[in-house]
């Protein structure tokens, strides 16, 4: 770990939302984010992969539609990713919300502190919640 | 004086879509948004001193070298000064922050230098 003197920052966290039918698999996830296995940088799209899966782990499972409704009103979401995560429930896919804090690891901490959407045929990821 | 991060001296004309495909990287991505960013900041919002100097400078300072040492505090190798490009960094995104363990300069460098012994072998 490195410590860097003479920096103040804002610890934050952030919400994103998840949804899919299945687990969020590596493969999956860096085909979606556009970064081929053998990338130099990878790696980095692997432990943001993990961070992910690691705050979904903790996150909050949406089951209904009123469950989405209480969103409605927070700014965490915009009413077009509301209304897909309702739609998503009535197909029975899975939506979760969870958190990503600026004060973990670099990827963790670049996803926190990045606006962007991640979409393909297995899964959906908006996080535009994310701005500074 | 501009606060500079890192000079960047390179003959290889940027080029983004090489870039990316250096990384292996597809356009249009999260991986896109994030390194489009590593390449704007090297060479979009960058300076190119060589083209400053040549452009406003030349009569001013009798050298490139000496202008990049008086203006920026910076000593510039003659193999550097031949470059086609001296681009001045003036920030870097996270990703590239060398205060975090897992920073990915030294990657983007070396796709970098790749890119550069590819077009310096294609002159030839």
């Amino acid at each position: 770990m490195k410590i860097k003197l003479d920096f103040v920052s804002n610890s934050s966290s952030t919400s994103f939302v998840y949804i899919s039918s299945e687990e969020l698999s590596e493969k999956v996830f860096l085909e979606a984010a556009g970064v081929e296995p053998d990338s130099p940088v990878a790696d980095l799209f692997l432990q943001m992969h993990s961070e992910i899966c690691g705050s979904l782990a903790y996150g909050q499972k949406l089951s209904s539609k009123e469950d989405v409704e209480g969103l409605t009103g927070t700014y965490d979401f915009t009413p077009d990713v509301i209304e897909r995560m309702k739609a998503a429930i009535e197909r029975g896919e899975n939506v979760i919300t969870a958190n990503l804090s600026s004060d973990g690891a670099l990827a963790e901490s670049v996803l926190c502190m990045e606006i962007f959407q991640i979409e393909s045929e297995k899964f959906f990821i908006n996080a535009f919640n994310n701005y500074w | 004086m501009d606060n500079a991060k890192l000079i960047l001296p390179m003959s290889w004309h940027p080029d983004r879509d090489e870039f990316f495909e250096a990384l292996r990287i597809r356009p249009n991505g999260l991986g896109s948004q994030l390194f489009g960013k590593v390449f704007d900041c090297l060479f979009v919002h960058s300076l190119d001193l060589k083209r400053e100097y040549e452009r406003y400078y030349s009569v001013e300072y009798r050298t490139l070298s000496e202008y990049i040492d008086v203006r920026y505090g910076e000593i510039i190798s003659n193999d550097d000064l031949e470059a086609q490009h001296i681009f001045l960094v003036t920030w870097l995104p996270q990703i590239m922050d060398a205060d975090y363990d897992d920073n990915k300069l030294d990657a983007v460098f070396e796709c970098l230098a790749q890119l550069e012994d590819t077009h310096l072998e294609n002159q030839t």
